[in-house]
């Protein structure tokens, strides 16, 4: 069956864009129309001009959301987008005549070696069933800090090479010193090694891709000698936490309205969302060197959210950024708990708000500059949203100990205050049907699509899944908006949070946890449920959601932590998504691979709680891979003064970094190990 | 392991503990380690952990429990290195990495056994050509592209330098 291709002409591409802000825009005059009616009756206070500029900010944003997943919904009703990178023609341009190869690259600090073996495994047995395996090369770039950690990298990367006689295509090098993050780890990669690639694929420690999936990107890289980066659409798989698989089946069940709404507009100039994604190597060392910026943290220094920064450069460079909505088979995780997505979300909102200096930058064009308001508003938003409550509440406030006058003048007859309740209920149902409408799309496309909608558990089962994750996502906004809130005034406040790895392991919320977490979430909730029914009953009302989620925030939290629970409600359908109805292979190979790293990991000759420098082997490896380097003399004393302290304290009275420094050395390496070993007991930590 | 290991690091207590050391725990400790390090046959690790007590006699004398432990320990490592290193062909050198590499071939890869080293028969040639396509191989050869911190020129602060 022949296939129809068309050209993407620049008028296209315009049109788009001007239909799309169009739609924006007029939804924002005609809701902040209604708004400014009721407002404009007797002039307008200061309050309301502050409520409406609020108002304008948030309807803008709401509606900017809106209306992608609307024209995604349009898309996908018609069956898919002639203009996505799955279906454009191959072009013409000057292409490198040698073999493309490609490297799969993931930069890693401090996780979880076990999960990101596992994963690399399923993905490299995965490319290697495409039958195209031998255009891959597997890198584990790790900034790994953690001594332990460290050492258990090096056996389960060696391991892997052993297991898959990969011996000289996976390789592995831990960076003595994790200059600019993320982003300083890739680009150490690119400067060492990026003239043996055309492409790399970058991943994130939780990363998991199909074969058939990185093979189709670098065909379609392949085919378009413009465009530098393609930007798969992850979803989440693999979770068991209540929180986490409501979540997953949002992302799952929503996600596609969204990215192919993201592709209608954006077109050649998407984003890069930083993992999950296919980079030609040579426009990105030519352009995406991410300079210091000036000052410090939290708006100056290295960038956090390099990201949407590379895919800038690329873009204004001239190259072509593209998301691939179509591509399937590829997956990433989500924090499990609430409290672990709010401390996700404080580094992102940390990283785009340094952006805030990105939109004052002369070298990017006005459409770069409004993805990085757009990834401030994300973040922004939430104070916003507070400020107007508060505001919303005051108003409502003042206008209940307003006495209606209703004579006044010559008039003989009464004059009754002019009612706005039909208009402030219709600005209401607006805001709310933009929220919420999305949902529905998704919905309808279901309906639309049976098979898919099996995946879901059924039409009964989806509906409800869907009731019950907006309840759900009611209920944790008003927490998530306080969090943000304080996050995006610590910032501005310029108190930075650093980088810290990201938890993704299960784990059920203790009560005190969850009270150190939401204890001041119930207390806001339970004052300003207090005071608006005390002094403006009918504000109160309109006010139970938001004071539900935040008076109910400790519980909520704890229950949607429990795996139990999670599982309970897969087992009677609930969020469930295709990949749980029926697993792909590349998340079966992640299981297979969990069993088969953890099993190796167990050593029968070795205490299980023995460190990594007891084990011989262990050490040997590593002791392999550390670096040539001479000690001086000073550095010496310095490091047998460690062994000494080790000795007559504890490993644990050695803080990582010396623990660190004591591997690091070849010499002191084989002392701790033998002292290991002489000591009975397991001398290293 | 490397020659530097011979200098115990460690505190150690007065010699005149060690008159009555019980050789058993050393014994079974030093054997427990030769089989972590890949070996299997129990009259081979009897015999090399004797040995390895019995030169760490030698060294140290009148020594504690703790220090004959570390000395035999070290011995341990010192003879299967040698056997390593004759294994292999490698020279003596003061670089402990080609050992190192060999070592963690030798122990991580699924289906060798240390046995051989001491067997100076046909399996430990063979022991040469499996282990060289087993050495670990963390990074390969470099083939940089420049990679220059692009200019960032703003409107209202300041530009980041090149």
């Amino acid at each position: 069956m022949s296939k129809k291709t068309f050209e993407l002409s620049r008028g296209r591409i315009t049109a788009r864009r001007i239909l799309f802000l169009l739609l924006v825009v007029f939804t924002t005059f005609l809701a902040l129309g209604m708004i400014t009616s009721a407002f404009l009756q007797n002039g307008i206070t200061p309050t309301e001009l502050m409520l409406l500029i609020l108002y304008t900010l948030l309807i803008l944003w709401v509606s900017t959301s809106f209306w992608t997943a609307t024209l995604g919904f349009w898309v996908l009703l018609r069956g898919g987008d002639r203009y996505s990178i799955g279906r454009m023609p191959p072009t013409r341009g000057e292409t490198d005549p040698g073999p493309p190869r490609t490297a799969l690259v993931m930069p890693i600090y401090n996780e979880d070696p076990t999960r990101v073996t596992a994963g690399l495994r399923a993905i490299w047995q995965s490319i290697q069933e495409t039958g195209r395996g031998e255009e891959f090369d597997l890198f584990i770039l790790s900034d790994t800090r953690d001594p332990e950690c460290w050492m258990q990298e090096e056996v389960n990367w060696y391991r892997m090479c052993a297991d898959f006689n990969a011996h000289g295509r996976i390789f592995y090098r831990n960076r003595e010193r994790n200059v600019a993050r993320k982003s300083g780890n890739l680009e150490d990669f690119v400067h060492r090694w990026g003239g043996r690639y055309r492409y790399m694929v970058v991943l994130d420690a939780d990363s998991l891709m199909a074969g058939d999936t990185l093979v189709k990107m670098v065909d379609r890289m392949e085919n378009h000698p413009g465009v530098a980066l393609i930007q798969s659409s992850p979803l989440p798989a693999n979770h068991k936490s209540l929180f986490s698989r409501i979540l997953q089946f949002a992302s799952n069940f929503y996600g596609d309205i969204f990215v192919w709404g993201i592709n209608y507009w954006q077109l050649s100039s998407s984003g890069y969302w930083g993992h999950n994604a296919i980079i030609r190597v040579e426009p990105f060392a030519k352009h995406c060197g991410l300079p210091k910026l000036p000052g410090r943290e939290p708006f100056g220094g290295e960038i956090f959210s390099h990201d949407t920064v590379e895919a800038g450069m690329l873009r204004e460079a001239g190259w072509e950024v593209w998301i691939a909505p179509d591509l399937k088979g590829s997956f990433e995780e989500l924090p499990p708990t609430l409290i672990d997505y709010a401390k996700r979300d404080r580094r992102w909102c940390q990283g785009n708000l340094q952006h805030l200096r990105m939109v004052f930058a002369k070298d990017f064009s006005g459409l770069s500059r409004l993805y990085f308001l757009m990834g401030i508003m994300s973040y922004v938003s939430s104070p916003l949203w507070f400020f107007f409550l508060i505001l919303t509440g005051f108003e409502a406030y003042v206008m209940s100990q307003t006495m209606p006058v209703y004579f006044f003048g010559d008039n003989l007859f009464p004059v009754w205050p002019e009612s706005f309740v039909v208009e402030m209920t219709t600005v209401l149902l607006v805001t709310l049907s933009m929220l919420f409408l999305p949902k529905f799309w998704s919905l309808i496309l279901g309906i639309l699509n049976w098979r898919r909608l099996k995946g879901y558990g059924g039409f009964f089962r989806a509906a409800l899944s869907v009731f019950l994750e907006s309840i759900f996502s009611m209920l944790t906004a008003p927490v998530l908006m306080i969090y943000q809130s304080k996050f995006v005034f610590a910032i501005l406040m310029r108190r930075s949070v650093g980088w810290p790895p990201q938890n993704r392991d299960d784990h059920r919320l203790s009560l005190w946890e969850a009270i150190q977490a939401h204890g001041e979430h119930t207390l806001i909730g339970l004052v300003a449920g207090w005071i608006s029914y005390r002094y403006v009953q009918g504000f109160f009302l309109w006010l139970i959601p938001v004071l539900a989620g935040l008076v109910l925030s400790i519980p909520l939290s704890m229950l949607s932590s429990s795996t139990a629970v999670g599982q309970a409600a897969r087992r009677l359908g609930l969020f469930l998504t295709p990949e749980e109805y029926e697993e792909p292979r590349i998340i079966q190979l992640l299981k297979q691979n969990l069993e088969i790293v953890e099993a190796a990991d167990a050593n029968p000759l070795l205490p299980a709680e023995a460190s990594k420098v007891t084990d011989p082997g262990a050490c040997a490896l590593h002791l392999a891979l550390l670096p040539m380097r001479p000690v001086k003399k000073r550095q010496r004393h310095q490091l047998r003064a460690l062994i000494y302290q080790l000795v007559e304290e504890g490993p644990e009275q050695l803080s990582p970094a010396d623990r660190r420094s004591l591997i690091s050395d070849p010499e002191s390496l084989v002392k701790l190990h033998t002292l290991a070993w002489s000591d009975g007991k397991d001398a290293a930590g | 392991m490397t020659p530097s290991t011979t200098q115990s690091p460690a505190p150690t207590r007065p010699s005149g503990a060690a008159e009555a050391i019980d050789a058993a725990p050393i014994l079974a400790r030093v054997a427990q380690y030769w089989r972590v390090q890949g070996l299997s046959d129990d009259a081979l690790i009897a015999s090399l952990s004797d040995d390895c007590l019995q030169q760490a006699r030698r060294l140290v004398g009148r020594a504690s429990a703790e220090q004959l432990l570390r000395r035999s320990l070290e011995e341990a490592q010192r003879r299967f290195d040698h056997a390593l290193a004759n294994a292999m062909g490698l020279p003596p050198s003061n670089d402990p990495h080609p050992l190192a590499a060999a070592r963690a071939a030798l122990m991580l890869t699924p289906g060798f056994s240390a046995d051989c080293l001491f067997a100076h028969d046909e399996a430990t040639r063979q022991l040469k050509d499996r282990l060289q396509a087993c050495l670990p191989r963390n990074t390969p050869p470099e083939s940089p592209i420049d990679m220059k911190p692009a200019l960032l020129r703003f409107w209202l602060f300041q530009s980041t330098a090149r």
